[in-house]
């Protein structure tokens, strides 16, 4: 167990046991924030036990010395609150989870609907901010790489084949996939058939933007609340 | 049950509370722990009120400073930003309707 700034070498030995436990009570919190709370503690008992002193002579001899009658330093302690108590106050102004999505996030997003493009590299680093993110679950991360890997860049070339198959005389303006592709091969006879070109259309377009919609919904929606820290 | 509703009401006002008390200037961490630990029904142990002024400093609602005791360890002080200073007006100004609201709405059930 990590012992408090030395400044508290001096307090009574209740008061130091008090704050070793209060340390062990906050381990959950932050070191930061534990420190920063155990030195504050540990400055109020001693300021207390200091205002006591300047009370009266009669407790100044007892609450200076090393062994400071336990009635003082227990009175310090009671209202302080029991270490627990404290704790749990501290886990309480942790930072609840963001609502708003963080950057990493909407890069995430936007990287694995339009990264693909940037030679798939684009793609592969939305998938990596993906997985690193605590905003989604498995289940939307799976979703997020299957469903249709290297985004819109994939419906492009899907796109290019599909005219290419079914001839590019057919569909002159031909960009990136896009509904023409249906068109296209509804128009054709040599291709694909009419509705397995409509079927892959609609994966290959709907999917990627199906993805970052669902995400981006889910970013903003996560907003659950620290389990068991309510302060009281 | 009690010890729980206290704790849902303190939510939302203990740490204006707390910025109120700063509002006349720089003050020990202490005195304002011991001053609003006073207030039984307000806090549930002065102890609690640490990690809050943390919370708030963190915030940017106040900001400490460590200062020398002549006995014992450094004291921290702390005082109102500017961001807190407006955030304790303007709760200053919703409290007197929200609280005469309730009271209003509380009070009927006997007539």
């Amino acid at each position: 167990m990590r012992r408090g700034s030395s400044s508290y070498g001096s307090l009574p030995l209740e008061a130091r046991a008090y704050l070793d436990e209060l340390a062990g009570e906050l381990r959950e919190v932050p070191r930061a924030r534990r420190r920063e709370i155990v030195d504050d503690i540990s400055a109020h008992i001693a300021g207390e036990l200091r205002v006591d002193h300047e009370r009266g002579p009669s407790l100044s001899a007892v609450t200076t010395a090393a062994g400071a009658p336990p009635v003082v330093v227990t009175d310090v302690l009671d209202r302080l609150g029991p270490p627990a108590e404290i704790a749990r106050a501290a886990r309480a102004e942790l930072p609840t989870p963001r609502r708003t999505p963080t950057g990493r996030d909407i890069a995430a997003i936007v990287l694995l609907l339009v990264g693909g493009f940037l030679f798939l590299v684009g793609w592969v680093v939305g998938v990596v901010l993906l997985w690193s993110s605590t905003t989604w679950r498995l289940r939307d991360k799976v979703v997020a790489t299957l469903l249709v890997p290297g985004g819109l860049a994939t419906s492009a070339v899907l796109g290019a084949i599909g005219v290419g198959t079914t001839g590019a005389a057919s569909c002159p303006t031909q960009v990136g996939g896009g509904p023409h592709l249906g068109t296209c091969a509804a128009q054709t006879t040599g291709g694909l058939p009419a509705a397995a070109g409509i079927v892959i259309v609609i994966v290959a377009v709907g999917g990627p933007i199906f993805t970052s919609t669902w995400l981006s919904i889910q970013a903003r929606r996560h907003d659950r609340p620290m389990l068991g820290h309510a302060g009281h | 049950m009690d010890a729980e509703l206290l704790a849902q009401l303190r939510r939302g006002t203990l740490e204006y509370c707390v910025l109120a008390l700063l509002r006349g200037g720089e003050r020990y961490a202490g005195d304002v722990v011991v001053e609003l630990g006073a207030e039984g029904v307000l806090v549930a142990s002065q102890g609690t009120l640490y990690p809050l002024l943390s919370r708030l400093r963190r915030d940017g609602l106040v900001s400490s400073v460590l200062r020398e005791s002549p006995s014992g360890p450094a004291r921290r002080y702390y005082r109102l930003t500017a961001r807190g200073r407006s955030a304790v007006a303007a709760f200053i100004e919703q409290w007197s309707p929200f609280r005469d609201a309730v009271d209003r709405v509380l009070s009927q059930e006997e007539t």
